[in-house]
């Protein structure tokens, strides 16, 4: 198992990836952080958009809310980063080298999943301390008081959790549909449309199933429970949506047959 | 023992049957050419081979252990699967290294094969910057990490230019001669026939051909065309050649006599003795690429309608089809 992850971390570590992938978590965290304290208190921002309100940035943990604000697209950039490694080794040819060399296929779907679960982790950490950094340059130049912010390091550690999380699910997901499909665009096209446009049109029709769909599920948990699902219990879907994922690659794996 | 030994390999695409009923035996050590027209098999062959696609039906071994369990012998066996697969951004060093850690082997292999493909110097350029040619090479360094027993490329010189071909003609041989089995396939045998000592012919899933190169070799044929000054004398050359004890045959007017170019001078004197001029005398030895191209038919073998069609048709055996293995086969 360690000679995959091993394996897929020199292929993993190329600079573009890097730069993309943990650079564009840590830039939308800042970025997002800067319009939660530029808008704050703003209402009309359309459907699915969150804003904190002033009191939010000036409550004891208002340091994280930016992250929060920046949890959906953390979690596209890691759908988007899993189904591009994912895919990739199809669209390459890659994974014929890669079945020869390692004829136990569950071996390298694990073996993947915890080299793209290392870079995840090290994105999030990345899109966790800068919007921290961002969110006290932003309180000096917003005006917003920082009297009440206290247990920085817990809270942070805890949204830091939530947030990596959420953008493992995230990024399951887009293994998932990659592999499905061998194709990152087709994998990121849907998985997106699927969380960011379809399951609003659901909520639309169906406001009662809010709690138990999957980008709801992966909101609440990056932001530590809503008001449609508890913690524990979106953290309960999460990890079944999560290991259904993999059962699902897993199982297909084992019986794939590798034509192309 | 057989490096690779194959009863009955079968793999069935829906309605498309790839590979019919092959029985394979490659003996370890030496080149072995695996060839047969493009469709014909080679590349699923290979793959059920190396656990990639899993046999409708059939059984077989590679280095004695069960195609069933291709991780019994994955570390023993190097190969290249059609075409270089690589990730473009990365060095080829990289890719290397990537493809080493996966095998559980110390970067100082790849440098050793590096050396051996001759790649060293461009090995930390991004891949994406290769020639076809270097990519091919990098593909068989990647096959040969793990210092294999057996090692099988398919068709690695497609896409090559002519010094290519060369080149790879002379690496194949270079590897050959270090002891380990080499399985190459090919969809042209004149590119691989000087690196191998035995070759194995398929078509349209069958097995039409195992063994030595020199077995295959007497399997050319030779003739000698002729034609008469005058065509009334057509019948009358052919007569007197029968009687000579020469095998003739009439086509489009001109004569074939089944003769080597030796046979040319004395065809043409028993022709001036009995009173006849010739026109046009010519001699034609059968290349090995012709045999190949008798055995396989010139049907490309992606074809699969025509080849479908065949199928049902055949049943009717061609010269030159029945393998050493004593393996007959029908061809239409």
């Amino acid at each position: 198992m360690l000679r995959v992850l091993k394996s897929e971390l020199i292929r993993l570590k190329r600079p573009s990836f890097l730069a993309a992938g943990v650079g564009g978590m840590g830039a939308f965290a800042a970025v997002s952080t800067i319009i939660g304290f530029a808008a704050a208190g703003s209402t009309g921002v359309g459907p699915g958009a969150y804003i904190p309100s002033e009191a939010a940035l000036a409550a004891p943990d208002g340091y994280v809310a930016g992250l929060i604000l920046a949890a959906n697209l953390v979690g596209i950039i890691s759908l988007s980063f899993w189904a591009i490694a994912t895919a990739s080794d199809y669209q390459t040819g890659l994974i014929r080298l890669l079945v020869q060399a390692e004829p136990r296929r569950w071996r390298l779907i694990v073996g993947k999943l915890f080299a793209l679960l290392l870079f995840t982790v090290a994105g999030t950490l990345a899109a966790t301390i800068t919007a921290y950094g961002t969110a006290l340059a932003c309180a000096a130049v917003f005006d917003v008081s920082t009297a009440a912010w206290s247990d920085t390091l817990p809270t942070l550690l805890e949204a830091f959790r939530n947030l990596a999380l959420s953008a493992t699910i995230w990024g399951t997901l887009g293994m998932v549909i990659a592999f499905l499909t061998r194709s990152s665009g087709v994998a990121i096209a849907t998985g997106i449309g699927y969380l960011v446009v379809f399951e609003n049109m659901i909520l639309a029709v169906a406001t009662n199933a809010s709690d138990r769909l999957l980008g709801t599920t992966l909101t609440a948990i990056a932001a530590g429970g809503t008001e449609a699902i508890a913690f524990d219990l979106a953290l309960q879907l999460g990890l079944a949506y999560l290991t259904g994922g993999i059962l699902i690659v897993v199982t297909v794996m084992h019986f794939r047959e590798i034509r192309y | 023992m057989d490096a690779i030994a194959t009863k009955g390999l079968t793999k069935r695409f829906g309605d498309l049957l790839a590979v019919d009923n092959l029985d394979l035996r490659v003996p370890a050590g030496g080149v072995v050419g695996f060839v047969g027209p493009n469709g014909s098999g080679k590349s699923t062959t290979i793959r059920m081979l190396l656990g990639l696609l899993s046999p409708t039906s059939g059984a077989g071994e590679v280095l004695g252990s069960s195609i069933a369990r291709p991780e019994r012998y994955a570390n023993r066996v190097g190969a290249l699967i059609e075409s270089p697969s690589f990730v473009p951004s990365l060095s080829a060093r990289a890719n290397l290294r990537s493809l080493a850690a996966l095998r559980g082997l110390r970067d100082a292999r790849v440098d050793a094969v590096v050396e051996t493909v001759g790649l060293f110097g461009r090995d930390r350029d991004p891949v994406a910057t290769y020639s076809l040619g270097m990519k091919q090479r990098l593909a068989i360094a990647a096959a040969l990490l793990p210092d294999p027993e057996l090692l099988i490329l398919d068709e690695p010189t497609n896409g090559l230019d002519p010094a290519g071909i060369v080149e790879m003609r002379s690496l194949l041989i270079d590897l050959g001669s270090q002891g380990r089995t080499l399985m190459v396939s090919s969809h042209l045998l004149s590119e691989i026939e000087a690196a191998c000592t035995r070759v194995i012919v398929i078509g349209f899933g069958e097995m039409l051909f195992s063994g030595p190169l020199s077995e295959l070799t007497t399997r050319t044929s030779a003739h000698v065309r002729l034609a008469p000054e005058l065509d009334r004398d057509a019948a009358r050359l052919a007569e007197i050649l029968h009687v000579h004890g020469y095998k003739v045959h009439r086509t489009n007017g001109d004569l074939l006599v089944d003769a080597g170019a030796a046979a040319a001078a004395e065809v043409n004197r028993i022709a001036a003795q009995g009173g006849i001029t010739l026109r046009m005398l010519s001699a034609h030895e059968e290349t090995l690429e012709e045999v190949f191209l008798r055995m396989t038919g010139a049907t490309d073998g992606d074809n699969a309608h025509i080849r479908s069609d065949q199928r049902g048709r055949r049943r009717r055996r061609l010269p030159g089809r029945r393998s050493s293995t004593g393996k007959e086969a029908a061809h239409a």
